[in-house]
C-alpha cells in the first residue's frame, strides 16, 4: 500500500514522516524538477507500506512546481490512501486544502497535528463532528512526540483497505448546479497524469487554471462552456469565477471550523511572544542576528579545526607507511594514494565541518529562526531586486557552497534561484576563507583581511543587483508564514542532518575521488608542468609566478587544499621570500572569486541545470580575472 | 486605506486587494481574502515588510504587497 502524506508547510508534516521514518528514508527528485520528495517504508500490526512525504503546498494548483507535482502525484493513481496533516491551531485555513483533497477521491484520513498548540490558542476541536462532515476518519497527533502516530497509521491502513472515500463537501447551491452540469459533460475521456475525477476537473476548469485549461484547448465546444457557465457565475457574484470559487472555500472551511470548534479561552501568551518582539526588533533583530551567526560560525569552525588537523595527519601518515611498504613508486601506488586522498579530503570535510554545520542549520530551521532572518532582511535584499528568504542560502555561503546552493530550493523564481546560486558561490566558503585568514590576515594584516571581506560583500551585492537587471522578473515581494517557534526535536534534526550529508556524499564525493585521482596521475606523467605553462598568460596577466597555476587546478576539486598547494607549488612556506605583498592580495582575490569547487558546480548543476552551471563557471572566472587585474593595477598605483 | 497604513497592533479588515490575479490567489491560500480581519503586529525595520496576523498565525508580507491590500480600519 503506498500512503502519501499531503499538507501545508509548517503543518508539521515532515515531522511527522521523519518520527516514522527510518535513516534509510530515500530522498528523489520528481521527474525533471527539482521538486524533491522523501519516501520511506513502514511495517505496523502486519501491514507494511511505503509512506510518501510529498511537498508542502497551500493549495492544489498547477502554478507553482511543487504544487503541479505533489497534485501530478496524487492524480496518477499510485496512491492507495492520504494522510492530510493540518496543523490544529490554525484548522480554519488548514481545511482549504482539506477541501481540495477531498475533491480527489482518494482514501484519506486527517490528521490533526500541534494540538497543544491549539489547546494554547483556546481552540477545542470536536473530532466526531469532523469526521462525520467531512466522512473521514480524524486522528489527532503530537508529531514532535510521535503520539497518537501508531493509531493514525492503524486508521489509515483501515480507510486504504475498504478504499472509503471522503464526502464531497457542498458549495452554494449555484455554484454547485454549475458543476454539476459541466461534470455531466463527456470530461472523463480527460486525464492529467492519471484519471480525473470530473467533478474535481470541473472545479478546477471554473478555477481556470492553466493546465486544466491547456487540457480542453482542443475542444472548443467545452471551452465555450466553461466560458459560459463562468460568466453566469461572475454575473451572479460580480467578481471573476476563479474568486468565487476561492472565497467560496475559504467561507465552507471558515463555516466548518466553526461548526466543529469552540473557543474556550483567549490564546495565551508565552514566552515566545516576548522572545519575538526582541528577535524582531528593529534593532536588536539585527544585533542578535549577527550574534546567532557569530556563534554558529565560530563552533562550526571550532569544532571542524580541532577535529580536521589530527584526521588529516592520520591519512598522512597511512599515506607514507603505504608508500614505504610499496617501495618502488609505480602507477598502481598513484592511483591508490589518489584514492585515498580523495577519501581522506571527504571525511576531513565531511566530519569536522559539514556535520556540525549542516546540524546547526537543521536546529535553527527546527526552532523556526530562519523565516525571522528573512524578514529582517528583506529590505536590503529588495534593493538588489531580491526579497528576504535569498539571504539564507548567502549567510550558508559562508560555511560550505554545496549546502548554501541546495538552500536556493527555498526560493520559489527560477530566475531567483539563478541569481542567488550565482551570487552564492562567489560568497567565501570555509576553505576560502583559510586562504584569506592564512595569506591575508597572516602576511599582510587583519585589516587588510577584514577589506577583503568587505570588498567580497559588496561586488557580490553589486553583482546581483546587475544580474536581477539583467536577469528581470516580476518581484512579486515577500509572501512568508512566520510560524511560531518550536523546541526543536533532536531526533528529528539528527535525521534531518543525515538526509542532507547523504546527498553530499552522493553528489560530491565521488567526484572529489576521481578528480584526486586524475591529479595524481597528471603529476605522475608530469603534465602539471605544461599545464602551467598553458595558463601562464593567466598568471602573467595577473603577474603572478608561473607555479602558481597548477594550484588552481587543485582548487578547483578542493578548495581546502588551495593553501597547502601553494606552499608547495612554490617550495616554501615562507610565502612572502617569493611573492610580493600585491600578488598575496591579487591571488586571494582571484581564489575568492574563481570558480566554484568541482563538488560546488556538481551542486549547481543539479539544482539550476547545465546550462546555469557552465555560465556560473565562465561568469566567475570572468570575475576573478577582472578583479585580480583590477587588484593588481590599484596596489601599482598605490605603490605596492 | 492600505494595510501598509495600518499601525502596529490595530486591526482592520480586508475590503479588496488589487492587483492581478497571481496576488489574490497567492494571498488566497494564505487565507486571506476580502471581508477577513487582520492585525497588524509590526512594521518591518527601515521600509521593511509588515508582520500581521491573520486567523491566528502571522504572515510577512512585502511593504509593496501591503499597500495592494485594501483594508478599513477597525477599533
Amino acid at each position: 500500500m503506498i500512503v502519501a502524506l499531503a499538507g501545508q508547510p509548517n503543518c508539521g508534516k515532515s515531522t511527522l514522516f521523519n518520527h516514522i521514518a527510518g535513516y534509510k528514508a530515500v530522498t528523489g527528485n520528481f521527474p525533471g524538477s527539482s521538486v524533491t520528495y522523501t519516501e520511506t517504508h513502514l511495517t505496523l500490526n502486519g501491514y507494511t507500506c511505503t509512506c510518501l512525504d510529498l511537498p508542502g503546498t497551500y493549495s492544489l494548483s498547477s502554478e507553482e512546481p511543487a504544487e503541479r507535482e505533489a497534485l501530478c502525484h496524487l492524480l496518477s493513481g499510485k496512491v492507495d490512501a492520504l494522510i492530510n496533516v493540518v496543523d490544529a491551531s490554525i484548522l480554519g485555513r488548514s481545511l482549504e486544502l482539506t477541501l481540495q483533497l477531498l475533491e480527489l477521491e482518494i482514501p484519506m484520513v486527517l490528521c490533526l497535528n500541534m494540538m497543544d498548540e491549539a489547546e494554547r490558542k483556546g481552540i477545542w476541536i470536536d473530532l466526531q463532528k469532523l469526521s462525520e462532515i467531512l466522512g473521514i476518519p480524524v486522528a489527532s497527533t503530537m508529531a514532535i512526540t510521535g503520539k497518537g502516530l501508531r493509531e493514525l497509521f492503524l486508521q489509515v491502513f483501515r480507510v486504504g483497505e475498504e478504499k472509503k472515500k471522503g464526502k464531497h463537501v457542498p458549495f452554494s447551491r449555484d455554484v454547485e448546479i454549475t458543476l454539476q452540469s459541466l461534470s455531466a459533460q463527456n470530461l472523463p475521456r480527460l486525464s492529467l497524469c492519471g484519471k480525473l475525477p470530473p467533478r474535481f476537473m470541473a472545479i478546477k476548469l471554473m478555477e481556470n487554471d492553466p493546465d486544466f485549461r491547456n487540457l480542453i484547448s482542443s475542444l472548443p465546444a467545452l471551452q465555450e462552456q466553461v466560458q459560459l457557465l463562468q460568466k453566469s457565475l461572475e454575473d451572479a457574484h460580480g467578481v471573476a469565477a476563479e474568486e468565487v470559487m476561492s472565497s467560496e472555500r475559504h467561507a465552507l472551511a471558515l463555516n466548518l471550523f466553526e461548526k466543529s470548534t469552540k473557543i474556550l479561552h483567549p490564546p495565551q501568551r508565552d514566552i515566545r511572544n516576548l522572545i519575538d518582539r526582541w528577535v524582531m526588533n528593529r534593532f536588536g533583530g539585527y544585533v542578535i542576528l549577527f550574534a546567532v551567526f557569530l556563534a554558529f560560525f565560530n563552533l562550526v569552525f571550532g569544532l571542524g579545526g580541532t577535529l580536521e588537523e589530527p584526521l588529516l595527519n592520520f591519512f598522512h601518515r597511512w599515506m607514507e607507511e603505504i608508500q614505504g611498504l610499496w617501495g618502488t613508486k609505480d602507477i598502481s601506488l598513484i592511483l591508490l594514494l589518489g584514492c585515498l586522498q580523495g577519501i581522506a579530503g571527504g571525511i576531513a570535510i565531511v566530519l569536522p565541518y559539514l556535520v556540525p554545520f549542516l546540524l546547526g542549520l537543521s536546529l535553527l530551521e527546527d526552532v523556526g529562526y530562519l523565516p525571522r532572518v528573512a524578514f529582517l532582511m528583506d529590505t536590503f535584499m529588495h534593493r538588489l531586486g531580491l526579497h528576504g528568504k535569498s539571504i539564507i542560502p548567502l549567510i550558508l555561503g559562508y560555511g560550505c557552497t554545496v549546502p548554501a546552493i541546495m538552500a536556493t530550493r527555498i526560493l520559489e523564481l527560477p530566475r531567483h534561484r539563478f541569481v542567488v546560486s550565482l551570487m552564492t558561490t562567489m560568497i567565501p566558503c570555509s576553505a576560502r576563507i583559510t586562504i584569506i585568514f592564512g595569506l591575508v590576515a597572516f602576511y599582510i594584516g587583519p585589516n587588510a583581511a577584514l577589506g577583503i571581506f568587505a570588498m567580497n560583500l559588496l561586488v557580490v551585492a553589486g553583482l546581483g543587483k546587475v544580474l536581477s537587471i539583467l536577469y528581470p522578473e516580476v518581484n512579486q515581494g515577500l509572501i512568508l508564514e512566520i510560524p511560531p517557534f518550536q523546541v526543536p526535536h533532536l531526533k528529528i534534526s539528527v535525521k534531518k542532518t543525515w538526509y542532507r550529508i547523504r546527498e553530499f556524499i552522493v553528489v560530491a564525493w565521488p567526484l572529489l575521488i576521481v578528480g584526486s585521482v586524475v591529479l595524481s596521475l597528471m603529476e605522475f606523467a608530469q603534465i602539471d608542468q605544461y599545464l602551467n605553462v598553458w595558463v601562464s598568460p593567466l598568471t602573467s596577466l595577473l603577474g603572478l609566478p608561473q607555479a602558481v597555476g597548477t594550484t588552481r587546478l587543485f582548487g578547483l576539486l578542493r578548495e581546502e587544499l588551495a593553501m597547502i598547494m601553494l606552499a608547495q607549488a612554490l617550495g616554501t612556506s615562507e610565502i612572502l621570500t617569493v611573492m610580493t605583498k600585491t600578488q598575496v592580495l591579487v591571488f586571494t582575490v582571484f581564489v575568492i572569486f574563481y570558480i566554484p569547487c568541482l563538488a560546488t558546480i556538481a551542486a549547481l548543476w543539479k539544482e539550476i541545470g547545465k546550462r546555469g552551471a557552465i555560465l556560473t563557471v565562465f561568469f566567475t572566472l570572468l570575475v576573478a580575472i577582472t578583479l585580480g587585474l583590477l587588484t593588481r593595477l590599484g596596489m601599482g598605483v598605490l605603490g605596492g | 486605506m492600505t494595510l501598509g497604513q495600518i499601525g502596529e497592533n490595530q486591526e482592520a479588515r480586508v475590503l479588496d486587494i488589487q492587483g492581478g490575479c497571481g496576488i489574490r490567489r497567492k494571498l488566497g491560500h494564505l487565507g486571506i481574502h476580502p471581508g477577513d480581519l487582520v492585525r497588524v503586529v509590526r512594521h518591518g525595520p527601515w521600509g521593511g515588510p509588515i508582520l500581521m496576523e491573520v486567523h491566528g498565525y502571522q504572515i510577512a508580507l512585502g511593504k509593496m504587497i501591503a499597500s495592494r491590500i485594501l483594508v478599513e480600519a477597525v477599533e
